[in-house]
């Protein structure tokens, strides 16, 4: 359970930063972000990449229970399933834990302040690579 | 109203957010998803600036037909042409009928008829009201197009202006008519 909370979690901000690093190298995030705030577009960023991981958590489930079920019928007897699948309560904390995972990301991506102000000067510079002693200018700035 | 514009290494983005219904932009090189479909793509930055559904996938149809990519609306974007991705990217810029449609390099990538084509697309607009911002090197196509131009170095202007003043504050005032005869 705890495996499968720190796994989505790392997998997850893996994800999302190849979404990220790959659109904006892309310049996909030009475009959008004359369209959308730099808020908003975080905001869908950590939104669409949970729901993403919690899919893949459900399918990766899914394929789990079926492996066994193949297994028991092989075997001629059902093994015992993991309690996550077969009890009802832990599959309610599962869900809670989930949603409020989203909503801990959804925290992340509303910091203010001159974090976020560094932030979305970032989102606003073209696709080159910053030197250091650029970043070390927004810094300031911000 | 006087407004000023971000400079430094500010891409226009934050510009053109400022009016985002009403302006469109056109990055440099590349601003689509490569792995999307051309159509939901077209349609998916409409959705960004509020234009519905069914419009532009009226509207998107129409401009793929006007620039000849009637049938590629369910090809891949990275399976088109430098050209043809360029045009997929004009009509996401210019869907939404924006009455500022700033433009970083339009005819990047086109070739010499195409390039014909989007000059008259930029008359036409300019024509029905458009507020056209562009930069370009191709100067013969500024010059046929353009009401102002603007000559820049290293982010500062050089020279500015309608291009019979421009012309005039050059000091370069001799016009040179060359007609080639038919042989005979």
């Amino acid at each position: 359970m705890v495996g499968a909370l720190v796994f989505s979690v790392f997998a997850g901000a893996g994800v999302l930063f190849t979404v990220i690093t790959g659109e904006k190298t892309q310049r996909v995030t030009e475009a959008i972000v004359s369209a959308v705030s730099p808020q908003a577009w975080i905001d869908g960023k950590i939104l669409g990449t949970s729901l993403f991981v919690l899919a893949y958590l459900v399918s990766y489930t899914i394929g789990l229970v079926i492996a066994f079920l193949v297994y028991g019928v092989l075997d001629g007897a059902l093994p015992q399933l993991p309690a996550l699948v077969t009890d009802p309560a832990l599959g309610i904390v599962t869900v809670v834990f989930a949603a409020l995972g989203v909503g801990f990301l959804g925290l992340i991506g509303d910091v203010d302040g001159w974090l976020f102000r560094f932030f979305a000067l970032g989102i606003h510079m073209t696709g080159k690579e910053p030197s250091a002693r650029e970043v070390w200018r927004w810094l300031r700035d911000t | 109203m006087a407004s000023s514009i971000p400079c430094g290494h500010f891409a226009l983005a934050a510009l053109v957010r400022a009016v985002p219904l009403r302006s469109g932009y056109l990055p440099e090189d590349r601003g689509l998803y490569a792995d999307a479909k051309v159509l939901p793509m077209i349609v998916y930055l409409a959705g960004l600036r509020w234009l519905e559904r069914a419009e532009a996938l009226r509207r998107a149809r129409a401009w793929l037909e006007r620039f000849d990519l009637a049938g590629r609306e369910d090809d891949r974007v990275d399976a088109l042409s430098k050209g043809n991705q360029q045009k997929v990217q004009l009509i996401a810029a210019l869907l939404h009928e924006p009455a500022l449609a700033i433009l970083d390099e339009p005819f990047a990538g086109f070739d010499p008829v195409n390039q014909d084509l989007v000059s008259r697309l930029f008359g036409e607009l300019r024509d029905a009201g458009t507020t056209v911002l562009l930069s370009a090197h191709h100067m013969d196509l500024v010059e046929v197009i353009a009401d102002c131009v603007l000559l820049l170095h290293r982010g500062c202007e050089v020279m500015g202006g309608t291009l019979d003043a421009i012309r005039a504050a050059s000091g370069v005032t001799r016009r040179v008519r060359v007609t080639l005869a038919a042989p005979a």
